[in-house]
């Protein structure tokens, strides 16, 4: 009967205890399961959280459009340089909030609208800093910007981030740049001037007698001071330009008796180092039609600016080269007239001609500090070229030589 | 011998072209700015007038509107010599009766010379 009992007991006991560890393992489960649920939610909150905390930060602006153009978010960035808060405008079209104009105050939106843009190329594309926004409460603010679209996994469009910054500032300091240039040119032009001419009138015999010597350093001089004219006017040339205050004086005229009169006035210099300068003009068959019945072919462009853009590659193409020679051809199609000044110089090595055209930029500063370059030339000439509704391009190799072409509208008669 | 009335505001330059001119043969005389041109122009009456545009007082436009409105001066060869560059500054010389426009940073010394030569020659 003991036996009955104290086996019973040990079961109770066992039983018992069984059971309470069979709860507390499922209460320890079940405690994982809580915090597992719970780090996942946290997990979450930090995701959205990061990717807010993130946005915030941004310095630039970003805005995110759908597939309608439909604004959908605005960073605070965002908010603050275009005045609107984002439960303002999310749901509105891009296009009537951001209102994107360019320097002439034509619509971007309108005329050119990025997002579309980036949905055609399927990459981002950017609008430079010559964009301006809308601001809600103020002026325009002029702005640059990146687009890329967002797609779906099946690669289709669903809608376009928009990256956007404040370039006001820096606009200012570059206007202001440029302003310090402008006076410092206009203030030491009168001075040049009267270097020049005290040169000149120390080698005049008329007036001062020198030697030889004398007279041989005096040219030098003068050629110096001419050299430095040349450079103050190129430099108000370039702020006029970027500040599109330069003025045109289109007319109809030759393009090429203008060649012909440039090949002229620069013989003498091809003639010093023995090199030949040639003009050689082909047809099409469009010309020779228009020419047969009577009618003249003129191009249509500011005459005095042409002929510093033929003198500029004229002349570099004399300087750069030590034998051989210039060719200048002119060749017509139906719309445009096209000049090519080719040259059996030192050629222009592919990485210096992606640079060639940017302001001050020299290709080897021995060379062009030499032949007197200052780099402006081709940044003036391509703006003038540009300017005129036309295209600059070269092909060169180092060593062979180089071709530079432009063009230039026809105007028939 | 012909006479030159040479308007500048530049003390140097004034220097430089008189001294210039006078040893080419000309007779030269002065003015540093729009009043005096205008006195010096009808006490002198020279035949040829440089006329400087950018001036303290009156500009040179208006002293060439006065000249050419003055009995005195009215035909007197007159040549603009100045820094502004903008054919709409040449347009306004031009129909404001001057017989040339000269742009400082495009001629040397020489070449005014050349000018004035021709200019006196006619």
């Amino acid at each position: 009967m003991l036996l009955w009992l104290i086996l019973g007991l040990s079961l109770v006991v066992i039983v018992t205890i069984s059971i309470f560890f069979v709860i507390f393992k499922l209460s320890k489960k079940q405690k994982v399961d809580n915090r597992t649920l719970q780090e996942i939610s946290q997990d979450n909150n930090v995701h959205q959280n990061q990717e807010k905390i993130l946005l915030d930060a941004i310095a630039d602006g970003v805005y995110i459009v759908d597939f309608e153009r439909n604004l959908t978010l605005l960073n605070p960035a965002a908010e603050k340089m275009t005045g609107w808060n984002a439960s303002e405008v999310t749901g509105i079209k891009c296009w009537s909030v951001m209102n994107l104009k360019d320097q002439k105050d034509n619509s971007v939106c309108q005329n050119n609208c990025p997002v579309l843009d980036c949905w055609k190329t399927g990459k981002y594309v950017t609008r430079d800093d010559t964009c301006f926004l809308h601001h809600k409460n103020k002026n325009n603010v002029q702005i640059s910007s990146s687009y890329t679209p967002l797609k779906d996994n099946y690669g289709h469009n669903v809608g376009a981030v928009c990256i956007f910054r404040d370039e006001t500032e820096k606009k200012e300091i570059q206007r202001q740049r440029d302003e310090f240039v402008s006076t410092a040119s206009h203030e030491l032009r009168t001075p040049i001037t009267a270097l020049e001419g005290y040169i000149s009138i120390v080698g005049n015999d008329k007036i001062c007698q020198t030697d030889e010597k004398a007279k041989e350093y005096l040219e030098k001089a003068h050629n110096t001071a001419l050299g430095m004219s040349t450079l103050v006017k190129n430099l108000l040339t370039v702020t006029r330009i970027e500040d599109t205050k330069i003025q045109f004086n289109k007319t109809a005229f030759s393009l090429h008796d203008l060649v012909a009169q440039t090949v002229e006035s620069l013989q003498m210099l091809a003639d010093k180092k023995n090199l030949y300068l040639r003009l050689n003009e082909t047809e099409s068959q469009a010309y020779s039609g228009e020419r047969a019945i009577g009618r003249s072919l003129n191009v249509f462009a500011d005459k005095d600016r042409i002929q510093e853009v033929l003198y500029n590659l004229i002349e570099n193409a004399i300087k750069y080269s030590d034998e051989g020679g210039v060719d200048i051809s002119i060749s017509y199609d139906h719309d445009f007239a096209t000049v090519t000044v080719s040259d059996s110089g030192i050629g222009i090595p592919g990485d210096v001609q992606e640079h060639i055209f940017e302001k001050f930029y020299r290709a080897d500063n021995t060379t062009t500090r030499e032949t007197g370059g200052t780099g402006l030339g081709l940044f003036i000439t391509r703006s003038i070229v540009e300017m005129s509704g036309g295209k600059i391009w070269l092909e060169s190799q180092a060593g062979k030589g180089s071709k530079f072409y432009f063009t230039l509208p026809i105007r028939i008669d | 011998m012909s006479k030159i009335l040479l308007v500048e505001d530049d003390t140097a330059l004034r220097d430089i072209y008189s001294t210039r001119f006078l040893a080419e043969g000309y007779e030269v005389v002065t003015a540093a700015d729009g009043e005096q041109a205008l006195t010096t122009a009808v006490k002198e009456k020279p035949n040829l007038i440089l006329l400087d545009i950018m001036m303290p007082k009156i500009s040179g436009f208006d002293v060439l509107d006065i000249l050419r409105t003055t009995p005195e001066t009215k035909d007197s060869k007159i040549i603009i010599m100045t820094a502004l560059s903008q054919p709409s500054d040449m347009s306004k010389g031009r129909n404001l009766g001057a017989d040339d426009y000269l742009v400082k940073s495009q001629v040397t010394l020489t070449d005014v010379v050349e000018k004035v030569k021709v200019m006196l020659a006619e």
